[in-house]
């Protein structure tokens, strides 16, 4: 199977918790239904290349990065979490550092409220991050607004009808994932990618 | 039924092939209806058919008919149970089977 292109490719940057299993299946359900392919950290599992180096390769592959920093917060061991602003850094800095390709590149970063970041990375000001409020049909609307942008010549389906069909996919979901024994809210990523591919001809955006 | 059983299942990396999500996506889906009893015939998706029934045996038969015509799977779940692919007599037509 070929590489997506680089135009088409979406790097989803955010955490796979299951207090995030809401917002992350919403998130790559508006990408793929807007068009484009959806990657993550998620989407390979080679012991063989490091993490962070599986991250630079798919960060360059992707013109296009979600960032969420949602989840930046304490954890139990009283230590903030700093997984999604360290690959936001990576992001920025092949935007800057990078070759002609990489200086292409756009993002969208999101927070659970609009002001939060100016409490733990100020330096952000300027990029206008959005607010989600952990709200799957906002964070739905707000993707697709910012991908529509990213291609203001092409017909893309309206928020709320990626949000009405992707309630309806997620009412399906159970049947699917029952069909092969497996847990809904631990889909691997591919599966997740495929079962949406698959889904979406069947119900198609209304033009 | 002497044919082969088959497993629906994951590949060894835990991933699943593409024409299999394609037969579930497309199937007809046979399912126990919440509350008080009954059956459900559902096509995945916000335009498909989907119907209720008095039995299990009412909508499997309505399930195959119209699977017929679209040479689809006919896909029947049961609570706690474990899931097999059964071979039918027709061709491009599936029954899951879950073992007591």
């Amino acid at each position: 199977m070929s590489a997506p292109a680089y135009e088409d490719s979406v790097f989803i940057n955010c955490p796979f918790d299951p207090q995030y299993a809401e917002l992350f299946p919403a998130l790559v359900f508006t990408v793929i239904d807007c068009g484009f392919v959806a990657r993550s950290a998620q989407e390979e599992d080679d012991s063989g290349e490091s993490r962070i180096e599986k991250l630079y390769r798919i960060i360059a592959s992707c013109k296009y990065g979600i960032h969420d920093l949602s989840r930046t917060e304490l954890s139990e061991f009283g230590l903030p979490r700093f997984n999604m602003p360290l690959e936001l850094g990576i992001y920025l800095g092949a935007r800057k550092f990078g070759d002609a390709i990489n200086r292409t590149k756009t993002c969208l970063i999101l927070d659970r409220s609009q002001d939060r970041y100016r409490r733990f990375i100020s330096d952000l000001a300027g990029n206008d991050p959005k607010a989600h409020r952990n709200s799957p049909r906002r964070a739905v609307i707000v993707v697709r607004n910012w991908l529509r942008n990213a291609r203001p010549q092409e017909q893309l389906p309206g928020g709320e009808d990626i949000w009405k069909r992707y309630r309806a996919f997620r009412r399906d979901l159970p049947l699917l994932t029952a069909s092969f024994k497996l847990n809904r809210n631990a889909l691997e990523f591919l599966d997740l990618t495929t079962m949406i591919n698959e889904w979406l001809p069947l119900n198609p955006p209304r033009r | 039924m002497a044919k082969a059983m088959r497993r629906l299942k994951a590949s060894a990396t835990g991933r699943l092939s593409r024409k299999s999500i394609q037969g579930a996506v497309r199937a007809l889906h046979v399912f126990p209806a919440a509350g008080n009893g009954g059956w459900q015939v559902k096509e995945l998706g916000t335009e498909g058919l989907h119907k209720r029934f008095a039995s299990m045996e009412e909508a499997i038969a309505f399930a195959k008919q119209a699977a017929d015509k679209n040479n689809s799977q006919v896909l029947i779940h049961r609570r706690n149970a474990r899931l097999k692919v059964e071979g039918s007599e027709k061709p491009g037509v599936y029954k899951l089977v879950y073992p007591r």
